[in-house]
C-alpha cells in the first residue's frame, strides 16, 4: 500500500523533478560575433552609406515645413532601414544557423547572451566563431531545439498593455516636470546649496516610481513567476537575453497580466 | 534521454522515501540542503538580483555620488545665464559659431587620426602576415588585398581575350553579310535591267508596227493626194486642198503614234516601279534572313565563351579561396604571428589613444578660451554645455568602471556561493523565477562585507 502511494506521488511531483537539467544550457558572446570582420565591413559600409544620405537629407528638409521634414526624414529612414536589412540579413541568418548548428551540436536546448549569466553554463562564443570562419554556406541542424526549462518573455509586449502604458506615462510626466522644477532650484544656487535639492530630486523620484511603477513591477514578476512555476520552469528571462531555443511564455503571461 | 531516465529514477526513489510533502520540501530534506530547489551539487540553477546586491556593496555610495555628480551636470547645463543685452545676444551666437567651427575641426582631426591609425595598423598587419607566409612586405591591401588583386588580374585578363575572340567574330559575320549582300544587291540589279530593256524592245516593237499599219491604212489615199500634186496645171485653190487633205494624213498619224507612245510610257513606268518594288522585296527578305542567322551565330557563340568564363572562373575561384584558405590556416595557426599581430594592435591603439587625448586637451582649452573670451566680451559668464556634456561623459565613464568592478567582485562572490550550494549555473537578469534558487540575499550579504575596492574581471562559466 506504501509502495502504491509513493509511485502515485512520484507521478504528482515527477515532471518538476525531471525539468531540473541545466546541462542543455549555453551562452554566447553576441559581441564577439558582431566583431567578425564581415559584420565591422557591413558596419561601415553603413555608416558611409548614412554618410552618403545626410547631405541629400539636409538639402531635402531646407525650407520645409515640419509636416513635411517629418515625411522626408520618414523616407530616409526607410531607406536606411533598407540598406540596413540588404547588408545585415544574411550575416545575421548566417549567425543564427551557426548558433543553431552548434548547439545541437552540444546537445543544448538553449542558448542566452552571455551578459546575463553570471557563473556556470557552457561557453559556445568560440564555437560559434569557428563556424562562422569556415568558408561556405553553414548548415543548418536538422533538429530544432527540444523544449527548454529556460522560459522567455517579451517584455515589450507587456509594456504595450493598457496597464503599463498607462504608468509609465504618468511616471514620464511627472519625472519631466521634477526635472523642469529640478533646473528653476538650482539656478543661482552655490555648489554647496545643490547636493541637498539634487537629493530631493532623487527621493521624490524614487516615491513617485514606488508609487506608481512598482506595483506594476511586482505584477507582473509575479504573473511571470506564477507560469514560470506552473510550465515547471526553472526561470524566465527577457527575450533579448535569449539567442536561441528556450520556452516563449509571454502570451500566458499577458494572460495572466489582463 | 539517458541522464533524464538516470535522473528520474533518483527522483523515483526519493518520492519513494518521502511521500508525502511538497516536491521542493522533498528534495531538500532527503539532501539535507537548506536551499530550497536544490536536487544534486551542481545540477541546480540560481539567479542574483544584480541591482539589490550592488546596492548592499560598500562601494554603492561613491556609484551613487557620481550619480548625484551627473544630474547636478546635466541639470547645469539645462539650466545656464541667458543673455540679455543685444551685445550680450550677439557675443553669445559668435561664441556657439567659435564653438561649433572649434568642433567641426576637433571631430575632423579625430577622424582623421582614427583613419590613418587604421591604415597605420593594416599595414603593419599585412606586413607581419606577408613575412609569415614567406613574402616581403605586403601591398597596400594586404596578403587577402594580394590575392584578389591576383584574382581581379586573371579575371580582367579572362574577360577581356573572350570579348576580343567575340568581336573578331562579330566583325568577321559582318564582314561576309556585307559582302553576300553586295552580291545579291547587283544580281538583282542586273535582273531589274535585263527585265526593262526587255520592256522596252517590247514597246518599241509595237509601236513600229502601228506605225507601220496606219502608213498602209493611208497608203492609197497619200498616193493618190500625191499623184494629183504633181500634176502641173492644177489650179492653185485645188492645189491648196490637197496639200492640206495630206498633211491632214501626215498629222492624225504623228497623233495616234504619239497617244500609243505615251501609253507605253506610263506601262514602262508602272513596270519599272513593279519590278524595282519586287527587287527591293526581295533584297529586304535576303538582309532580315542573313542578320537572323548572323544573330544566331553571334549569340550561340557568345553563349559558348561565357560558359567558357564561368568555367575558368569557377577553377580561379577556388584557386583564390583555396590560397586564401591556406593563408588564413598559417597565420591563425601560427602563434608569433598572432602575437606580434596583438603587440602591434597594443602598440598603435596606444599611439592613436595618446594622439587622441592630446587632441582632446587641447580641443577643451580651445573651448575654455572661447568661452572666456566671449564672456569678458559681454561681461557675463557664459556656460558651455558641451564641456559641462563631456564632463558627465567622462563621470558616466567613471561610474561605468565603478560598476563593472563591483560587478566583477559580486561574480567572484556568486562563484563562491554556487559552489558552496552546489548550483551549476546562476543567472544575473531575469524577469521571473520558477524553480531556480534566489540566491540574491546570501549573495549580498557577502558582497556588503567585500574590501572597498576592485578587482579584475571573473569570466563566466566559474
Amino acid at each position: 500500500m506504501l509502495a502504491a502511494l509513493a509511485a502515485a506521488s512520484f507521478l504528482l511531483v515527477a515532471p518538476q523533478a525531471l525539468a531540473t537539467d541545466i546541462s542543455d544550457v549555453g551562452f554566447i558572446d553576441q559581441g564577439a560575433v558582431s566583431d567578425l570582420a564581415p559584420f565591422q565591413a557591413a558596419r561601415q559600409q553603413f555608416t558611409a552609406y548614412q554618410q552618403s544620405l545626410s547631405p541629400q537629407f539636409q538639402a531635402a528638409i531646407k525650407g520645409k515645413s515640419q509636416a513635411d521634414q517629418q515625411a522626408i526624414s520618414a523616407q530616409f529612414n526607410q531607406k536606411l532601414a533598407a540598406e540596413q536589412q540588404q547588408l545585415f540579413s544574411a550575416l545575421f541568418a548566417r549567425a543564427q544557423t551557426a548558433i543553431a548548428a552548434v548547439a545541437a551540436n552540444k546537445g543544448l536546448n538553449v542558448v542566452v547572451d552571455k551578459s546575463i549569466v553570471i557563473y556556470g553554463g557552457m561557453d559556445i562564443t568560440k564555437d560559434v566563431l569557428d563556424v562562422m570562419n569556415q568558408p561556405g554556406p553553414v548548415v543548418p541542424p536538422v533538429n530544432s531545439p527540444a523544449p527548454s526549462e529556460i522560459g522567455y518573455v517579451d517584455q515589450t509586449q507587456l509594456d504595450a498593455l493598457p496597464k503599463a502604458k498607462s504608468a509609465q506615462d504618468t511616471f514620464m510626466q511627472y519625472r519631466q516636470q521634477l526635472q523642469s522644477q529640478l533646473n528653476q532650484q538650482l539656478a543661482g544656487k552655490t555648489d554647496a546649496q545643490k547636493p541637498a535639492i539634487i537629493q530631493s530630486f532623487n527621493s521624490q523620484l524614487s516615491d513617485e516610481q514606488k508609487k506608481v511603477i512598482q506595483p506594476l513591477v511586482d505584477a507582473t514578476t509575479k504573473a511571470i513567476t506564477d507560469v514560470a512555476k506552473s510550465k515547471g520552469l526553472l526561470l524566465v528571462i527577457d527575450q533579448t537575453a535569449r539567442v536561441y531555443g528556450g520556452t516563449d511564455v509571454t502570451a500566458d503571461v499577458v494572460k495572466a497580466l489582463q | 534521454m539517458s541522464r533524464l531516465r538516470a535522473v528520474s529514477l533518483i527522483a523515483f526513489a526519493l518520492a519513494a522515501t518521502a511521500c508525502t510533502k511538497s516536491s521542493d520540501q522533498r528534495t531538500g530534506n532527503v539532501l539535507g540542503l537548506n536551499t530550497p530547489g536544490l536536487v544534486t551539487g551542481g545540477a541546480a540553477a540560481g539567479y542574483v538580483d544584480i541591482d539589490k546586491v550592488v546596492a548592499a556593496h560598500p562601494l554603492n555610495s561613491r556609484l551613487q555620488a557620481l550619480q548625484d555628480q551627473i544630474t547636478l551636470l546635466n541639470a547645469a547645463a539645462v539650466s545656464g545665464p541667458t543673455p540679455v543685452t543685444p551685445a550680450q545676444i550677439k557675443a553669445q551666437d559668435n561664441l556657439q559659431r567659435d564653438l561649433a567651427d572649434a568642433q567641426t575641426a576637433f571631430t575632423q582631426a579625430l577622424a582623421d587620426k582614427q583613419s590613418a591609425y587604421r591604415v597605420k595598423e593594416e599595414q603593419a598587419d599585412a606586413d607581419i602576415s606577408a613575412k609569415a607566409l614567406g613574402g616581403t612586405a605586403a601591398g597596400p591591401g594586404g596578403i587577402v588585398g594580394g590575392l584578389q588583386a591576383d584574382f581581379q588580374r586573371q579575371m580582367v585578363a579572362m574577360q577581356l581575350s573572350a570579348r576580343k575572340t567575340l568581336d573578331a567574330y562579330r566583325s568577321d559575320l559582318y564582314k561576309q553579310d556585307a559582302d553576300h549582300l553586295k552580291h545579291v544587291q547587283a544580281l538583282l540589279s542586273q535582273d531589274v535591267a535585263a527585265k526593262l530593256r526587255a520592256k522596252d524592245s517590247q514597246l518599241s516593237a509595237g509601236e513600229t508596227a502601228y506605225q507601220i499599219r496606219l502608213a498602209r491604212q493611208d497608203q492609197d489615199q497619200r498616193l493618190n493626194l500625191k499623184a494629183k500634186l504633181d500634176n502641173l496645171s492644177l489650179s492653185p485653190a485645188d492645189r491648196q486642198t490637197y496639200a492640206n487633205q495630206l498633211q491632214a494624213i501626215e498629222s492624225r498619224e504623228a497623233s495616234l503614234t504619239g497617244q500609243m507612245k505615251a501609253i507605253d510610257q506610263t506601262t514602262e513606268t508602272a513596270y519599272r516601279k513593279q519590278i524595282q518594288d519586287d527587287a527591293a522585296k526581295r533584297f529586304n527578305a535576303e538582309r532580315l534572313a542573313t542578320e537572323k542567322d548572323t544573330n544566331s551565330k553571334l549569340a550561340a557563340r557568345q553563349t559558348e565563351l561565357e560558359s567558357s568564363i564561368r568555367t575558368q572562373a569557377t577553377a580561379l575561384g577556388g584557386q583564390f579561396q583555396s590560397k586564401l584558405n591556406s593563408a588564413n590556416a598559417s597565420l591563425s595557426g601560427n602563434q608569433k604571428v598572432q602575437t606580434q599581430l596583438s603587440d602591434e594592435h597594443a602598440k598603435i591603439l596606444a599611439q592613436y589613444q595618446a594622439d587622441a587625448d592630446a587632441a582632446m586637451a587641447s580641443y577643451q582649452a580651445t573651448r575654455k578660451q572661447l568661452v572666456a573670451k566671449y564672456s569678458a566680451v559681454a561681461r557675463m559668464q557664459f556656460q558651455d554645455n558641451v564641456a559641462l556634456s563631456m564632463q558627465a561623459e567622462a563621470l558616466a565613464q567613471q561610474r561605468k568602471q565603478l560598476y563593472d568592478g563591483i560587478v566583477r567582485q559580486v561574480q567572484s562572490v556568486v562563484a563562491d556561493v554556487a559552489r558552496r550550494d552546489g548550483v551549476g549555473i546562476v543567472f544575473g537578469t531575469i524577469a521571473g523565477a520558477g524553480n531556480a534558487v534566489d540566491l540574491t540575499d546570501q549573495v549580498a550579504k557577502e558582497a556588503a562585507a567585500l574590501p572597498s575596492t576592485t578587482s579584475q574581471p571573473v569570466a563566466p562559466g566559474g
